[in-house]
């Protein structure tokens, strides 16, 4: 199998994890969607450029995670204009144990939002999710740990109050 | 159940709907078609007559590209011969460059004959192709090409530059190389000519490029593979070579060149670089 058949028999698999990921970003299925199929076809262009195929789960997330922030950046007006009405909440500190995931989604800064979701939703190392952010371990764990102390839980995700 | 659980119930609810998953089932199954169409015609080379519309030695037949005015102009391509097959479903189309003015004429042979032979071998390839298919396929149709030519990418006052190409019209395959010289002094440029002796050119040239690579994926969300980089351990941009494929634009800077596929998926081509005066102005030297 050449790795262009390994990554089409990986994504078909993982087709809803990718979604996931990227509904994360994007907190709507249509976007979300469109993240999945540009980032599959960025995918298969690049794909030779993947030398260990181990890494396929990283490579794609990586892939996804670039793309979501491009997309959003071109959305960027329309998302920008939310944030007026958000206004008022500023100042006030964001109960993270009362709120539902999605609420949790909507809130928690992007920075911190990618990575409890790489850590915790989908079970990655440090080390893995220094990789698809392309940022260095330190401020993986750094940002991790702001993270964890905003939503006042300790390192194994189970609440500290 | 914590809420860090809680959530990840949640998120583990989220699913792709069917219709994108009836989509990218179907994109993937157009990937595959492709692939086999691709391997297919690696093989396959179908004629069923071949025309060879000439392969005109005669000097009367050159075709003068860049006949510009000026008395320093003397550096110039022109075809010498043309070989053309076109035939229902592949084509070859290798126009033979040749350069002329050059001062040093034992140099400008070597170009000349290096040239010739690249797009000899090329012909060679092509009609083999031609007979392995007779053999395999019979009259069966199937695609492929090739073409091979050349294009002035620098006609200016100082440099004459030219790009001469092979493109394979069925893989996508593209090889080019380059050609620049100085019509001042018609010397023929190679890349280490453009640097002072003994001076390290290759690292401020590959650490500006990695750079601007570097800038290109995060600004411009290019795919510039770099080693070291994005969980690679092997393979893409480390350093120039010594010898690195470049050409120098009308303005009189270095452009360095890239293979496709070499430091970047194919759908970014054959990248090039514009460096810069400032990143070399310590090692390189008047050319």
């Amino acid at each position: 199998m050449d790795k262009k058949q390994l990554f089409e028999t990986y994504f078909m698999e993982n087709l809803d994890r990718a979604y996931r990921f990227s509904y994360t970003y994007t907190k709507n299925r249509e976007d979300a969607e469109d993240i999945v199929s540009e980032s599959t076809i960025k995918a298969l262009k690049s794909i030779g450029q993947l030398k260990n195929t181990q890494y396929m789960k990283v490579w794609f997330y990586r892939i996804i995670a670039n793309t979501a922030l491009t997309y959003l950046r071109k959305k960027n007006k329309v998302v920008y204009l939310d944030y007026d009405g958000l206004g008022e909440k500023e100042g006030i500190e964001d109960d993270y144990s009362n709120m539902s995931f999605h609420e949790m989604i909507e809130t928690l800064e992007p920075k911190y939002k990618t990575i409890i979701v790489l850590r915790f939703f989908e079970n990655m190392t440090l080390p893995e999710i220094a990789q698809v952010l392309e940022l260095s371990e330190n401020t993986v764990k750094t940002r991790l740990y702001r993270a964890l102390k905003l939503l006042k839980m300790d390192m194994e995700g189970d609440g500290t109050v | 159940m914590s809420k860090m659980h809680e959530w990840k119930m949640d998120y583990e609810k989220l699913t792709a709907s069917n219709e994108l998953k009836e989509r990218m089932e179907k994109k993937m199954k157009r990937e595959r078609t492709k692939n086999r169409m691709k391997k297919w015609s690696a093989v396959a080379v179908c004629a069923i007559a071949v025309v060879i519309s000439g392969l005109n030695v005669s000097p009367s037949f050159a075709n003068t590209l860049s006949d510009i005015p000026g008395v320093k102009s003397i550096v110039k391509v022109l075809t010498l011969n043309k070989y053309e097959v076109k035939d229902d479903g592949y084509q070859a189309e290798i126009n033979v460059a040749q350069v002329q003015g050059l001062k040093d004429k034992k140099v400008e042979k070597e170009i000349n004959e290096k040239l010739k032979a690249k797009a000899d071998a090329l012909i060679a390839e092509f009609e083999e192709g031609v007979e392995d298919c007779k053999e395999h396929f019979g009259d069966q149709t199937v695609h492929m090409g090739v073409t091979s030519d050349y294009v002035v990418k620098t006609d200016s006052e100082d440099y004459y530059a030219i790009m001469v190409y092979v493109e394979n019209n069925v893989s996508t395959a593209f090889y080019n190389s380059f050609y620049s010289f100085n019509k001042d002094t018609g010397e023929y440029l190679t890349f280490p000519s453009l640097f002072k002796d003994g001076a390290d050119y290759v690292t401020p040239i590959s650490s500006y490029i990695k750079n601007e690579m570097i800038r290109l994926n995060n600004e411009e969300d290019k795919w510039f593979a770099i080693n070291g980089m994005y969980d690679r351990t092997e393979g893409g941009f480390e350093q120039i070579a010594e010898d690195q494929k470049f050409y120098i634009n009308e303005d009189g800077d270095i452009v360095v060149v890239f293979s496709k596929y070499d430091v970047a998926p194919g759908c970014e081509g054959s990248p090039e670089f514009v460096i810069p005066k400032d990143v070399v102005k310590d090692v390189v030297k008047a050319y």
